[in-house]
């Protein structure tokens, strides 16, 4: 009887402490799974209006095609990348993932994404110069979701009691400058926000001297000592001057929080951004925003980048190709279900879609939107892929920019560190 | 009555000859299996990570592809890294101030909760409550609002006009907001402080008043000694979690305002999870648990001259 006893009290035990593994490890956001047919994995980064309307896709792709079954998965941000990477690294990267320009490079050196040439997706709605920007040395890893552009919004409300407007024409630097001091001079408000610290903004500046923020091959900066003197320098300036908030303001105002901006605090007339979070700050500010192009943008050296604001990438070790690529068929050419996403994602970079998702509207943003980046198409240049190497840079350019506005560095001593420090960044990897 | 005496030695007997039988694994069998959750957790969720992580820092090592062994590579490079000289810096004056700041703090609120006054108890724990949440992420949002430009902390010194900085975009302040936040989570020290100060005998105050002791002096002569192995204790805790903060960072200040709060556990993320640098961080982590290892050894061996174990 006893011996009884303490077997079973084993068995029990055994069984209680495996269970409490088990549910350790399982997985917590699958899904009813079909009785039959294939089940694929899909992952993106979100927020809460993307988690909703990419669940409604998700349901009509299951309907139209019963034997997939799909597992979502989504994170904020930054969640997202370690996610993507710890599964990744476990051999368990999800079959279809969305990615972004920044990353891309890095999972395609380490071999982690199918080349989608080779699968069923249909590219022809698109224009080539969108299909272009998810190539890497000709091989496709990416299928641009939407377009997405860089530009500055502004509070008409403020630069009207500034008694100041944006030129329609092209525009200096050195106007932009004058026209942030102009603000808190007449108005106790700052220009803009300090974007001293945001790599895509110092690649435009870059871009408007000709140059660019990486070097072709990735392995090194591209842009010259003087133009990186001249970028600390120019935003020193308007510091001075109140364009922009004070050093403290500034750092502690976390730039990837979109609503901590002091813009809709209406501490500041503009905001830089990309035309996707457009929408966003509206929502928040509370009042119609007016989409203004970034200075120089009609200069010589064409500096206005073609973004893709995300791309849809399947993995290279995904068992079932073939449901995958028709997930990302569906979420890229659909029509049904571009007529929910409409601009979440940035512009469609299906041509008709984008069209659907305008007539079909009620959203005005998205009309406002679409008109802005009908500009920008108009004098765009491709942008390349930021280096494999390059997760770093962030980081560094904040740190050494919060010492500039510290003055603790002058402009020249942060051009020389900051070259230093991401040059080593970028050999090493 | 008297047939316990016999059972008693035919029941050893027996079990004499069946432990003869059985190994000892068998006989602890029972134990084993009682363990088995926590120690099926241990193996392979803690020390199987430990392990890999003691291999990974001789590697280099970005999660997507195979770690490569770079020997020694990783610590030469962390020793030459100004951002972890920088973090080891923060993070010393962090604990060093907080530590001290959060036992006090703890001591004095369970000195004045020790009282028997009328619904002490409740008072107790509308003041412990908070605390616990201290460490969470809302908190760390709401502190971050309450030391804005225009936050309330600077309203109200504003009423004595006084202009107060930004207290989280100053490289010189925004550590102490960090400090203050910690204080803040005296919750557990204090309950600890409360039980400690239950334990001390009454006799010992009544013979310091006997003897014309002064509060402020059977404070000190009575109740510190009797509670210093608490004291110990609770330094010794605090000061292993104080090595770990990492929550209140990345949501307040992000390591900033230049690296001036890059606590070593936050760039220990970093290099991880930013930038991809496992191989990096392991080293990091494992430099990490020996510099606990050495402040946890230090607090022991100088425990013995100043914890008081008598009565």
């Amino acid at each position: 009887m006893n011996r009884i006893k303490k077997q079973y009290l084993i068995f029990v035990s055994v069984i209680v402490s495996l269970g409490l593994v088990l549910t350790g490890c399982g997985n917590g956001s699958s899904e009813a799974s079909g009785d039959e047919g294939v089940n694929i994995k899909f992952s993106w980064w979100s927020n809460p209006h993307r988690t909703e309307i990419t669940k409604q896709a998700i349901e009509m792709f299951e309907e139209k095609y019963p034997d997939i079954d799909v597992t979502m998965e989504y994170y904020s941000w930054d969640s997202y990348w370690q996610k993507l990477a710890t599964e990744a690294a476990g051999g368990g990267a999800p079959d279809v993932m969305q990615m972004d320009g920044s990353r891309l490079m890095e999972y395609v050196n380490k071999g982690q994404l199918m080349d989608l040439a080779e699968t069923d997706i249909d590219t022809s709605g698109i224009p080539d110069n969108t299909v272009e920007l998810g190539k890497v040395d000709g091989t496709l890893y990416g299928l641009t979701t939407s377009v997405n552009a860089q530009l500055l919004i502004s509070n008409p409300e403020i630069l009207e009691q500034a008694g100041v407007s944006i030129p329609e024409e092209n525009y200096t630097w050195e106007e932009f400058a004058e026209l942030c001091a102009t603000i808190y001079e007449e108005t106790g408000v700052h220009g803009t926000p300090n974007e001293m610290e945001q790599p895509a903004f110092l690649d435009y500046f870059a871009r408007t001297k000709g140059e660019n923020l990486y070097a072709s091959d990735g392995e090194s900066l591209g842009l010259s000592k003087e133009t990186l003197t001249e970028w600390f320098q120019y935003w020193l300036d308007i510091q001075e001057k109140g364009g922009v908030p004070s050093a403290e303001d500034n750092a502690a105002y976390q730039h990837n929080d979109h609503s901590a901006s002091p813009f809709i605090e209406e501490k500041t007339a503009f905001n830089w951004l990309f035309l996707g979070t457009g929408g966003e700050f509206e929502k928040n500010l509370g009042k119609p925003i007016k989409r203004v192009l970034l200075p120089e943008w009609g200069n010589d050296n064409k500096p206005y980048p073609l973004h893709a604001a995300m791309f849809w990438s399947m993995s290279s070790k995904t068992e079932h190709p073939e449901a995958a690529a028709k997930l990302i068929n569906f979420l890229e050419n659909d029509p049904e279900v571009a007529k929910i996403f409409e601009n979440d994602r940035g512009i469609p970079a299906n041509s008709e879609n984008m069209e659907l998702v305008a007539e079909n509207t009620e959203d005005d943003t998205v009309q406002r939107q679409n008109e802005f980046m009908a500009k920008v198409e108009e004098i765009a240049t491709p942008n390349d892929l930021a280096p494999a190497n390059s997760s770093s840079t962030g980081d560094i350019l904040k740190n050494i920019a919060h010492e500039v506005t510290f003055k603790k560095l002058t402009p020249n001593e942060a051009a020389d560190k900051f070259m230093q420090e991401v040059n080593q960044a970028l050999s090493e990897g | 009555m008297e047939a316990p005496v016999k059972t008693l030695g035919i029941k050893r007997s027996r079990q004499k000859t069946r432990a003869s039988l059985e190994t000892p694994f068998q006989r602890n069998l029972t134990a084993y299996g009682f363990l088995a959750p926590w120690l099926i957790g241990m193996l392979f969720l803690t020390i199987g990570s430990m392990l890999f992580t003691f291999y990974l820092a001789f590697t280099d090592y970005d999660l997507l592809t195979t770690p490569s062994w770079t020997g020694m590579e990783n610590f030469s490079n962390i020793w030459q890294d100004a951002n972890f000289w920088g973090s080891i810096r923060a993070t010393l004056l962090y604990v060093v101030l907080s530590v001290p700041a959060r036992l006090i703090a703890s001591l004095l609120i369970a000195l004045l909760l020790f009282k028997e006054v009328r619904g002490i108890g409740l008072y107790r724990a509308l003041i412990y409550l908070p605390s616990l949440i201290g460490g969470s992420v809302g908190v760390s949002i709401g502190w971050k609002k309450l030391f804005a430009t225009d936050g309330p902390i600077n309203s109200f010194v504003g009423i004595f006009g006084i202009e107060g900085p930004n207290w989280i975009g100053n490289p010189s302040t925004a550590i102490m907001v960090l400090i203050l936040l910690s204080v803040w989570q005296f919750g557990s020290e204090m309950v600890i402080f409360l039980a400690g100060l239950k334990q001390i005998p009454g006799y010992l105050y009544e013979a310091a008043k006997i003897d014309g002791a002064s509060r402020i002096r059977s404070f000190f002569s009575v109740t510190l000694p009797m509670l210093s192995p608490i004291v110990f204790f609770n330094l010794l805790m605090g000061t292993i979690s104080s090595f770990m903060v990492f929550t209140q960072v990345y949501i307040i200040t992000g390591g900033g305002p230049m690296n001036s709060t890059l606590f070593y556990v936050y760039y220990l993320y970093q290099q991880a999870f930013t930038y991809y640098n496992m191989g990096y961080a392991a080293a990091l982590s494992i430099i990490l648990l020996v510099i606990i290892a050495a402040f946890s050894g230090f607090i022991f061996l100088t425990s013995k001259y100043w914890v008081n174990y008598d009565v």
